[in-house]
């Protein structure tokens, strides 16, 4: 019995210190807290918000690139706005911004502002810790979310903080402190469910040190930049680790290809009535890079599916090859303003391990950016007349080089047993 | 000297004709005419004929009759008439003219219409026939991943022939009417060889898109064969169908396959800049043991796809023009 009274106290009383904390923290820094608006020139009105706070005396505002790639986009169609505590607005210039962390760094006229700017805070919180989220989700009003540092996220290219408690939307953009109202990261997602990610501290500090006031007329190039050498990093980590390999019917297939793409296996073998076999190993890297509603970019994909039938005679089941093979679909989303129409090549093609596989290579370029295509490969392989591998892989945003390696090492990856 | 008196259809064509060795005719609808037209607008004693013993020319007199006459649509009685001149009395047309009138010159018997006697064969069509039906019924058997049994087969096989049989019968029919035999074996002969010969060709094409890598211009290619198949079938239907001079023949024949390739060519066209999330591509897929060029090696495949992207800066400069 003591014991559980005193676990309830202890319960209490931390809920006390997080309300205290909390409270504390909001009155502290609420007018270093802001919404950020994309105003249509059109209508006048706001057409997206999200969240920011200011980090300096000079009046530099930390935010989500995704809040303000409207403007990134089309400079000439939106203009950003702040909202202050009271309800003050005034407009925002763009100084730099990182799509691939999906940072932005703004500035307010520092003549507008008014208390303490948040501080940096000098590392990373223990695992554990409590920590608070602040934003204004769904236009209600700053609002502030207790929860808890849980490291970073596992098996992932792109960095982010795992944070227990809820980020809904609106709050993107908004600081994520520690107890002593330091920031340690950038509201950016949630994954439901009280998991939410955070952009980490040392992203937000490069970002902040870099003080680079990007031209408008060189947005598009700064993207290109950024996404050139994101791709390249990506790319060679994956061809530079070991691939691992596992079984699938009578074909050895690249089971692992990097720690950050997380696979999973699929088979038909429990359902009645049909007339073939399938086993099947997909992967994907599971996150994007945000560049507009329209376009994201950074995604891969792999897929290895192994078909034989024993009711199918020989033609018919390659019938059904062609069929399964006929449609594909890209990995990540984009419009006809960034990309043109897939272009494709095709060939039967035999590989160092003796594989023969019909073989299909489409690719399509960015409108706005150099040298970034989204590759698409599908084959199905040729050497048996009554089972047949497909193997299929999706890149988006790569360069040609980048594709022509990763091409030629996943042709050649794929053997018979 | 003699008169040939001709009673013609509403488009031209001969009904009947008749000689008389008389230097004057009468044509009416009571019995004592020498050509009597059962036609309520005409006159017991409507018009009579007369040749001018000097001049030989044909004169028309009309007999006082109700409706009167005309010749080439005007009205003439006592009009000079012969072969060139369509008369009209009530609601029949006809042609006088002297027995002597020039006849063009026979027309050479084409050598083609001999070479082509082993088309009316009977036993050939039944065995074209079941060749086709054969074809079609292997198509859908390999086709098909579901279940398929002999009864589906036959219906499938023999709906598609059915419907193939409008074509050669809607031209007999026409034949009949343009008072030609119907040659219904022959054009029945003729559909199933250019069905056939079709069926074979997307086997070529399979097989061509299998083993190549340049999908496109097989695809154009076999589609090309296709046109001038289609042409020469046209032309030869026409040619067993009718009395036609080769002119015309050959610009039906061009006309038919222009509006076939307008509508096969006219998505190609129009819908190039289209955009599209999936790739095009062909994904023909034979058994190994259709696969009869040597593979590229993965290293060749993808030094080619340099093409790829010379392309597709190509591409991206153009919409940016």
């Amino acid at each position: 019995m003591p014991r559980i009274i005193l676990l309830l106290t202890l319960l209490i009383s931390q809920q006390v210190f997080s309300q205290q904390t909390a409270q504390n923290l909001f009155s502290q820094y609420r007018n270093s807290l802001y919404q950020i608006q994309m105003i249509d020139k059109e209508s006048g009105n706001k057409s997206s918000i999200g969240s920011g706070f200011r980090v300096s005396d000079s009046g530099d505002i930390i935010s989500n690139y995704h809040v303000i790639s409207d403007f990134v986009y089309f400079p000439d169609k939106f203009r950003m706005q702040y909202m202050d505590a009271s309800g003050n607005t005034g407009s925002l210039k763009l100084k730099n911004f990182d799509v691939i962390n999906d940072l932005s760094l703004l500035q307010i006229d520092p003549e507008q502002t008014s208390g303490l700017p948040f501080n940096l805070a000098e590392s990373l919180p223990l695992q554990g810790s409590n920590i608070y989220s602040l934003g204004n989700p769904h236009d209600l009003g700053m609002i502030v979310v207790p929860g808890t540092y849980n490291g970073l996220k596992k098996n992932s290219f792109y960095q982010r903080i795992h944070f227990t408690g809820s980020i809904n939307p609106g709050m993107s953009g908004g600081p994520a402190v520690n107890g002593l109202g330091q920031i340690v990261g950038v509201n950016v997602a949630t994954a439901g469910n009280q998991i939410g990610f955070l952009i980490p501290l040392p992203k937000v500090k490069a970002l902040f040190e870099s003080q680079q006031q990007i031209k408008v007329e060189d947005y598009k190039t700064h993207i290109q930049q950024q996404l050139q050498a994101n791709q390249n990093k990506m790319i060679s980590e994956i061809l530079s680790s070991p691939w691992t390999y596992s079984q699938l019917g009578k074909a050895r297939v690249p089971e692992k290809i990097s720690d950050f793409i997380s696979c999973w296996g699929g088979s038909n073998a429990s359902e009645k009535d049909v007339k073939f076999l399938s086993v099947s190993n997909r992967c994907r890297i599971g996150e994007a890079v945000f560049l507009n509603a329209r376009l994201q970019t950074g995604e891969i994909e792999i897929e290895f599916e192994w078909l034989t039938s024993e009711e199918l005679n020989t033609f018919q089941f390659h019938n059904f090859l062609s069929q399964k093979i006929a449609f594909t679909r890209p990995g990540n989303l984009a419009g006809k303003n960034d990309v043109t129409n897939y272009r494709c090549q095709q060939d039967i093609v035999s590989n160092q391990q003796e594989l023969t596989q019909k073989s299909i290579l489409c690719a399509r370029a960015y409108k706005d950016f150099n040298d970034l295509y989204d590759v698409l490969f599908i084959s199905a392989s040729n050497d048996y007349a009554d089972g047949s591998l497909i193997s299929h892989f999706t890149l988006a945003g790569v360069s040609a080089d980048s594709m022509k390696q990763f091409s030629k090492q996943f042709m050649d990856s794929m053997s018979w047993q | 000297m003699a008169i040939v008196v001709e009673v013609l259809s509403r488009n031209g064509k001969v009904l009947n004709h008749q000689v008389f060795d008389k230097a004057q005719i009468s044509i009416g609808r009571a019995y004592d005419n020498d050509i009597r037209i059962d036609d309520p607008y005409i006159c017991p004693h409507h018009i009579n004929i007369r040749a001018d013993e000097d001049t030989k020319a044909l004169v028309l007199a009309d007999v006082e009759s109700l409706n009167g006459v005309k010749v080439n649509g005007k009205s003439g009685t006592n009009a000079l008439i012969g072969y060139d001149d369509i008369i009209t009395i009530g609601r029949t047309r006809l042609r006088i003219f002297r027995h002597k009138q020039a006849v063009a010159p026979a027309i050479v018997l084409s050598k083609l219409e001999e070479k082509m006697e082993w088309l009316s064969m009977r036993r050939l069509c039944v065995l074209f026939a079941m060749i086709f039906i054969a074809l079609i019924s292997a198509n859908f058997y390999f086709n098909s991943i579901v279940e398929v049994n002999v009864s589906q087969v036959m219906k499938v096989s023999l709906g598609v022939t059915a419907a193939a049989c409008i074509w050669p019968f809607s031209f007999a029919l026409l034949s009949i009417l343009a008072k030609k035999d119907a040659h219904i074996v022959s054009q029945f002969n003729l559909l199933w060889l250019f069905l056939i010969s079709h069926e074979l060709l997307n086997y070529l094409q399979a097989m061509l898109q299998f083993n190549l890598s340049s999908v496109q211009f097989v695809y154009w290619f076999i589609l090309l064969i296709k046109g001038a198949l289609f042409f020469t079938f046209l032309w030869f239907t026409l040619f067993i169908a009718f009395h036609q001079s080769k002119r015309m023949r050959n610009s039906i024949s061009i006309a038919g396959t222009a509006l076939i390739a307008i509508y096969i060519l006219a998505p190609h066209v129009f819908n190039t800049q289209k955009f599209s999330q999936s790739p095009r591509y062909s994904s023909k897929i034979l058994t190994p043991a259709f696969r009869v060029t040597s593979p590229e090696s993965t290293e060749k495949f993808v030094e080619r796809s340099e093409g790829l992207i010379e392309d597709l800066k190509h591409d991206v400069e153009e919409g940016n023009q």
